[in-house]
């Protein structure tokens, strides 16, 4: 029985420690790339950078600076429309980052659509505007720390008689955290997934399939925003002009997941 | 045994062939071989003055679906004969080699057959022999077209196969190359959509527009949708451009059995097939094979120094907006670069003025037309506003550019000569060199729109690999972070909860108390009304102690004039009150065991007082 369990505990270790030298390993291979793909990018060989960088986002990473490199390696290939949806997926995870600000107001301005690539503000959003200045992740750690924080100050004035007064006061700032959780389920449902068209010309449809009818169509680069993903592949888009409608999923790039 | 059994089979064909002519029966199958999803005609003919209907054998994997019928009659020396001719579809249901047997009839009294009629189905999209000539296009009719490419595939099954043609597969880095794709069908295309296919090592782009015609290839009528795009490689090496796919919908025949069907085959079939045939969408990719490109790289023998990659058939343009000017004024330098070909990539080539003024580059104005005709047209603006600092006679030299025709398979240098600038010298006093980046009021907001023209660099020594969403491990962590204080919060509270309301009797007296005393006062006042002062009294005093009780939790009605004082002091009365109290109790006692009745006035004082004293006692 005894011999059992040790035999286990070493058959865990061993396991264990191949999942971390294949992490490692893969870790590495991730890193091979990204050099790469800079070295690439730095001799003029655009198509072999977006090759490296482009392995990386198969391999499943979500990464800000990947998509901001990867963005200007396409838009130094001429893919203008994949630039555009890199430099909007860059901009999802650096949202305060001012390259990004700049090369995405720069590509977009080589495109033939004129659209901005954000909805037109309404109070709640000039009200939240700190929300688009951080990511998920960001504002989902001040939500936990606002939790965090919250709680102990609740535990602190309801066991501790000399700060009862405080109760109230304390118990009405659950509003805090409650306000950055609803902004953070905002951000996520509303105004993250922003892409652009790949091709040249994508036509937008007025429901989810070929069959409806062609309501307008986008040029390469276009940037809009996916509001609701359809079973067939088709995504529902707003654009910051107002108009909605269906475009193929394969017609418009997103970085990040969807 | 082989051999007598051989003979036999012989002998009875022979003798079913003159049964035949004699009862002239004769079917005829169109045609007799084919793919998947193509039609084939049966066609049966009967001569006879008494005919029955013909019967024709179930075949599995068959379908078989009358589509007409026509009789004639004539009478030749007054013996009449009746023709019959029977059309019948023949829809294969998979792919194989059929044979449809005799088919039978009585004809005169006699039973008459025709001869077996073989089929060959072939899978739809299978490559080579027979099938694929009759069908006319997968078998790539275009594979020995010299330099072009070609390429085809198909849907299983559908008739729908799709085959891509490239100008030239034999190319430069660079160079435009149109591909032209043909989408075959038998009419029961419903519509479809490209599926996007990149590829890192070529642009695509969309040509507008289709040509829709008919083919007949090989005896087959097919409608062919004629589809274009332009592909430009962008490396050198053996590279395959993806197949190009579209996503079809395509209207199939699916069968449905029928009892009636079943029943009548009981009885040999026959030839009304009663089983319900319908046509469903069917959804399916057809894509072309990928096309291989050995793609040259651009030679190194006379390579400009300056080559900026331009690969194509472009001619260059520059100008001043004005040839004298005054020192400190705008002068715009407009160069514009056009042709066949993509300038989008080009980098600057605006002209080295420093020696002059300041120079600022407006952000380049890119323009491009595709079509089938010319391919991409394309064009890039590039602006620069001149501020010359200095006065004088500028001779601006020219601008080079340099290109690679690879129809030529050389480099030509694209030249454009700017021409002299005059620098008015009388002002150059009055308008000192620009210091700094910032743009002189002078220059047109129309001629400079932007001062960068390139994108910020990458972000290097940036960790790409690191992820920025939010993982499970995160989850976890986020978890434990909230979780525990969270926790410790809901229990703490759960305790004030439960401590609560273990005081809660007390407490509850004690915010009843007032209460309790303005409904006791209310009842007091009534018995005042009604002239019963004593009671009333009696009753107010009755209410004084109970709120008394309440307030300390105690029994109110037991006590003392010192259980008073010290009720006061916990609840922290003034002296007025205090005395206020003491009076109205003793007043109280005495009316109420004093046995005289006091006059209504003075209770009504007594109870006013009485009030002022609760009221005092509620705010301490």
């Amino acid at each position: 029985m005894k011999n059992t369990t040790i035999f286990n505990l070493i058959a865990s270790f061993c396991l264990s420690l191949s999942f971390a030298i294949s992490g490692l390993a893969t870790a590495s291979e991730e890193d091979q790339h990204a050099t790469a793909a800079e070295q690439a990018f730095d001799k003029g060989d655009y198509a072999a950078a977006i090759s490296n960088y482009e392995q990386l986002v198969k391999a499943g990473v979500v990464n800000g600076h990947l998509y901001y490199n990867l963005g200007m390696a396409y838009y130094r290939a001429g893919q203008r429309g994949d630039a555009v949806a890199a430099f909007l997926g860059a901009r999802r995870y650096l949202p305060r980052d001012p390259d990004t600000a700049a090369n995405l107001k720069f590509v977009l301005g080589t495109i033939r659509d004129k659209l901005e690539p954000e909805l037109p503000k309404s109070w709640v959003n000039r009200v939240g505007f700190w929300i688009d200045r951080l990511t998920m992740k960001e504002l989902a750690w001040v939500a936990v720390l606002l939790c965090a924080f919250w709680g102990i100050a609740m535990t602190a004035v309801l066991l501790i008689p000399a700060w009862s007064k405080w109760r109230w006061y304390a118990g009405a700032t659950v509003l805090v955290p409650g306000i950055v959780l609803s902004s953070l389920a905002a951000k996520g449902q509303d105004n993250e997934r922003w892409g652009a068209v790949e091709l040249a010309k994508a036509k937008v449809y007025s429901g989810p399939g070929t069959l409806n009818a062609v309501v307008f169509e986008l040029q390469e680069g276009a940037p809009a925003l996916v509001t609701e993903v359809a079973a067939g592949g088709f995504y529902r888009i707003q654009l910051s002009d107002g108009k909605k409608g269906w475009i193929s999923g394969s017609h418009l790039k997103v970085f990040g997941p969807l | 045994m082989t051999k007598i059994l051989t003979k036999c089979l012989v002998f009875l064909a022979l003798m079913q062939a003159p049964l035949a002519l004699a009862g002239s029966i004769s079917a005829e199958l169109s045609p007799t071989d084919g793919a998947l999803g193509d039609t084939f005609v049966l066609t049966v003919m009967l001569e006879g003055s008494k005919r029955s209907d013909p019967v024709i054998p179930n075949v599995d994997g068959l379908q078989f679906q009358q589509q007409g019928v026509s009789q004639s009659m004539s009478i030749v020396n007054g013996q009449s004969t009746s023709q019959l001719q029977l059309t019948v579809l023949v829809l294969p249901e998979r792919a194989g080699d059929f044979t449809i047997p005799s088919i039978t009839a009585e004809l005169d009294g006699q039973k008459v057959a025709t001869l077996p009629l073989k089929l060959k189905v072939r899978a739809a999209g299978a490559q080579g022999g027979g099938a694929q000539a009759q069908r006319g296009g997968t078998a790539n009719p275009n594979a020995n077209a010299g330099a072009k490419g070609a390429s085809g595939g198909a849907a299983e099954g559908t008739g729908v196969f799709i085959e891509r043609e490239c100008d030239a597969t034999s190319v430069y880095i660079g160079q435009q190359v149109t591909c032209t794709m043909r989408l075959y069908h038998r009419g029961n295309l419903n519509g479809g959509q490209r599926v996007s296919q990149s590829s890192a090592d070529f642009r695509r782009f969309n040509i507008d527009g289709e040509k829709r015609y008919q083919k007949v290839v090989n005896g087959q009528r097919y409608g062919v949708i004629e589809l274009k795009e332009l592909v430009v490689p962008t490396k050198a090496g053996n590279l395959d451009l993806p197949p190009y796919s579209i996503e079809a919908r395509v209207l199939v025949w699916t069968k449905q059995n029928n009892p009636l069907d079943k029943f009548f085959d009981k009885f040999g079939g026959g030839v009304f097939n009663f089983d319900l045939n319908f046509t469903e969408e069917r959804a399916v990719t057809v894509a072309s094979e990928p096309q291989r490109f050995q793609v040259k790289p651009l030679p190194d023998a006379g390579k400009p120094r300056n080559f900026g990659g331009l690969v194509g058939l472009f001619h260059l343009d520059a100008n001043l907006s004005k040839a004298k000017i005054a020192a400190g004024d705008t002068v715009t330098i407009t160069i514009t670069i056009e042709g066949n070909g993509l300038t989008d990539t080009l980098g600057d080539i605006g002209p080295t003025l420093t020696n002059i003024g300041k120079v600022y580059p407006d952000k380049p104005e890119y323009l491009e037309q595709i079509t089938a005709e010319n391919g991409i047209v394309s064009k890039k603006v590039y602006k620069y506003a001149v501020v010359p600092s200095r006065a004088g006679q500028y001779d601006l030299g020219a601008i080079e550019v340099p290109s690679f025709n690879p129809k030529l398979n050389q480099y030509v240098t694209l030249k454009a000569d700017l021409g002299r600038l005059i620098v008015d010298p009388a002002q150059a006093e009055q308008h000192p060199a620009p210091a700094g980046p910032t743009l002189p009021a002078a220059v047109a907001k129309e001629d400079v729109k932007a001062i960068g023209n390139d994108l910020v660099d990458l972000h290097r020594g940036t960790n790409l690999s690191s992820q920025q969403t939010i993982t499970s491990a995160d989850k976890a962590i986020f978890g434990l972070v909230a979780a525990s204080p969270l926790a410790s919060a809901l229990l703490a509270l759960g305790l004030f909860i439960f401590r609560n309301r273990e005081q809660d009797p007390l407490a509850q007296r004690r915010s009843r108390a007032y209460r309790s005393y303005r409904d006791g006062m209310s009842k007091v006042q009534v018995d005042l009304a009604a002239g019963h002062v004593t009671s009333a009294l009696a009753e107010a005093h009755k209410v004084l102690r109970t709120y008394l009780g309440d307030r300390l939790g105690t029994q109110g009605g037991s006590l003392t004039a010192r259980e008073i004082e010290s009720i006061l002091d916990k609840l922290g009365a003034d002296v007025e009150t205090r005395s206020s109290l003491n009076n109205v109790v003793e007043g109280l006692e005495r009316l109420e065991f004093g046995g005289k009745a006091p006059a209504p006035e003075h209770a009504n004082e007594l109870l006013a007082t009485l009030d002022k004293v609760i009221v005092g006692l509620e705010k301490a």
